[in-house]
């Protein structure tokens, strides 16, 4: 067998197993802390009152996420174990980078929605994507000139229907 | 009784010009929405949803499901036109349709797909007004230990439906429920999961969260996939096939029309199941098997009569147990919570004019997406030239005006970029993000009848097994669950997938 056919064979999934325990992880993680620092959410459960209280379905929730994701982290070790590699079932990193900067500015326009309000902070962010996304790294007059076009008349848009025609406010 | 209501609502809704305006807005919308690749109906209903906050509930119900029945019939466009089904209930219909579209029949192709799906949708309402007030009969016998055990089975069913691991679709359930759970529980006024602040108090919305992993999560799928543009749409031609060749798919569509509403009665099972089924049985009947695939008319009609009558199916669980069968429906039973309807038997009891306004909704939208769809088909596949970036983009503001609306808050706006990161991360981990949403849903449903349960018993779980309902639903769902991990095991060596290296 070919050195390089190892990587053929190899049973795929440890990565996105380990990263999906992990994620599980988190959550029970976090639930257990809000669980375990609520003193009366806790004291529920020795209630004497008939109903077995709001800790009941919290408890079978939490212990389920953590041994759910006891389970699935441990397929990822078993899987890493038999040879798999921590990247199998992952995409490549650089992957994400697009997606990551969409969120990072998502959460600016949201910070700057109340201060600049919704028609020149919206603006710009789909004025910078439309650009992005069309022109890429290059300098271009044309792609510039659609950018800023669709940079005010999609957020004149939205703000004329639902601010206009379905009375539901925009942030301000 | 139901279909005097029917009458009255029809007449209603057609004499009024800002009702059938809606719905005429609702099925362009849908359709245009349906057509575009990385445009889901769920994805199209989530990022609309909010457009029905300003409105009446009826009124919110006829604009919401004419974009959920045209964009189920939009999703054939672009699977006929560039060989990329809009929705996944068009997956089969380019089998067909696309080479019928390279041989110079779009138009007819496209036209196949409409009159199939207009029937479809009809045959599906019929069935639901039909089968509905059966199923509700039944579920008037639900009591507590019932209903609990339905949500149980519900969740497990749609982890199951939700694509990867049932096991995987399950523990995303769960935290739906977890999340379902944040701010104060309702009947002891303990605050849960809020870390003491004011914002997570009030819990989390169904909004944000469906718009988040429906909408936001979906963009950046799509942003993060490979640049590919589109296929050059071919012309369209003639839209008026033979009248002959119509009238011989009579059969076909009626069977499809059939198929699609029992299977997408079922929780869970989907469009994509439902027209899979009509297209192999489409061509097992034919005499001419071997034309399937190279354009041939019933392999269009028979999947498209069945995705449409599905809507009509998948409204079933929804109105009469309050289980949403799939994610559109979850989003449509959102916006019925929003407006303070609970679906389940007692809607059709205490509210039988608004089960009537959703029949009439689907009535109207099936027709109007027939007239559009043939009036409009040329400008309508123009839009799939519409440049993805100001799609996205456009759908991200749409995502952020959607959730802040709901309460005129900003955390709304937090926690839907939340979930947007989270349904990604999902996505990227290979875990279903849909369960997530039937978690929150359902999850306020399974502890009230759980926690009403064991006080009825006195904190017995034998109330689970001593109830034949319960007993048969508790064990459908263990079922359920087991079965995905134990069939392969069952399974003779010679139907396993050869081991690693093996010949």
């Amino acid at each position: 067998m070919h050195a390089d056919d190892a990587s053929d064979t190899i049973a795929p999934g440890a990565g996105s197993d380990l990263l999906a325990g992990g994620f599980l992880f988190a959550w029970a993680g976090v639930g257990w802390i809000g669980y375990l620092t609520n003193e009366r959410l806790r004291a529920s459960l020795e209630s004497p009152s008939p109903d077995p209280g709001p800790a009941l379905l919290a408890l079978i929730v939490l212990w389920g996420l953590t041994l759910g994701g006891t389970a699935v982290t441990a397929s990822g070790v078993w899987r890493r174990a038999r040879g798999g590699r921590l990247r199998d079932g992952l995409e490549d990193a650089r992957t994400h980078l697009r997606p990551a900067a969409f969120v990072v500015t998502l959460i600016l326009l949201a910070v700057l929605l109340r201060p600049l309000g919704f028609l020149p902070a919206a603006g710009v962010f789909t004025a910078c994507w439309l650009y992005g996304l069309t022109a890429g790294a290059r300098l271009s007059l044309r792609h510039a000139a659609l950018a800023l076009l669709g940079g005010v008349l999609l957020p004149l848009g939205l703000q004329l229907v639902f601010a206009g025609l379905l009375l539901v406010p925009l942030p301000r | 009784m139901i279909l005097e209501h029917f009458a009255d609502t029809l007449l209603t809704t057609l004499l009024d010009p800002r009702l059938m305006l809606l719905v005429v807005v609702g099925v362009g919308i849908g359709i245009v929405l349906g057509a575009l690749p990385g445009v889901s109906s769920t994805m199209a209903l989530a990022i609309l949803l909010p457009v029905s906050f300003g409105l009446e509930p009826g009124a919110a119900m006829l604009f919401l499901i004419a974009v959920f029945m045209a964009s189920v019939y939009g999703g054939s466009i672009s699977a006929i036109l560039v060989n990329i089904p809009g929705t996944p209930g068009a997956i089969v219909t380019q089998f067909d349709g696309y080479p019928m579209a390279q041989s110079g029949r779009a138009g007819h192709a496209l036209a196949y797909a409409l009159i199939a799906s207009s029937i479809g949708g009809l045959i599906g309402l019929t069935l639901l007004i039909t089968l509905a007030p059966g199923v509700v009969a039944v579920a008037m016998s639900f009591r507590s230990p019932e209903f609990a055990m339905a949500a149980v089975f519900g969740l497990v069913l749609l982890s199951f439906a939700s694509g990867g691991s049932t096991f995987r679709g399950i523990l995303v359930g769960l935290i739906g429920l977890l999340c379902g759970m944040v701010g104060f529980d309702a009947l002891t006024d303990v605050s849960r999961f809020d870390f003491g602040t004011a914002a997570l108090q009030g819990g989390v919305e169904l909004v944000p969260l469906t718009v988040g992993i429906f909408g936001l999560a979906e963009v950046l799928r799509n942003l993060a996939a490979r640049d590919g543009a589109l296929p050059p749409v071919p012309s369209i031609g003639s839209m008026i096939p033979p009248l002959g060749s119509i009238a011989r798919l009579w059969k076909t569509i009626l069977r499809g029309g059939v198929v699609g509403t029992f299977v997408g009665a079922i929780p869970a099972a989907g469009s994509a199941i439902s027209v899979a089924i009509a297209y192999a049985q489409e061509k097992r009947l034919s005499r001419h098997p071997e034309r399937f695939g190279k354009g041939e008319p019933a392999g269009i009609a028979g999947p498209e009569a069945a995705n449409s009558a599905g809507v009509g199916g998948s409204l079933v669980p929804m109105m009469t147990l309050g289980i949403p069968g799939d994610p559109i429906t979850a989003v449509l039973m959102g916006a019925l919570l929003i407006h303070g309807l609970r679906p389940g038997p007692l809607l059709f009891a205490n509210e039988p004019g608004f089960v009537a306004t959703i029949y009439v909704a689907v009535f109207l939208a099936v027709l109007l997406t027939l007239v559009i769809g043939f009036g409009f088909m040329r400008i309508i596949a123009q839009v799939m030239r519409v440049p993805r970036a100001l799609l996205f983009t456009a759908i991200a503001l749409l995502c952020v005006v959607g959730s802040f609306a709901i309460r005129n808050s900003m955390v709304d706006v937090y926690v839907m970029l939340f979930f947007g990161v989270v349904g990604y991360l999902l996505y990227m981990i290979r875990i279903p993000p849909a369960p997530l949403a039937f978690g929150l849903i359902l999850g306020p449903i399974l502890e009230e009848n759980l926690r009403r349960s064991l006080i009825i018993s006195g904190g017995s779980w034998s109330i689970f097994i001593e109830r034949p309902i319960a007993l048969a639903l508790l064990l459908l769902s263990l079922a359920a669950i087991v079965a995905p991990l134990v069939v392969p095991l069952l399974r003779r060596p010679s139907m396993r997938p050869p081991r690693d290296g093996a010949p």
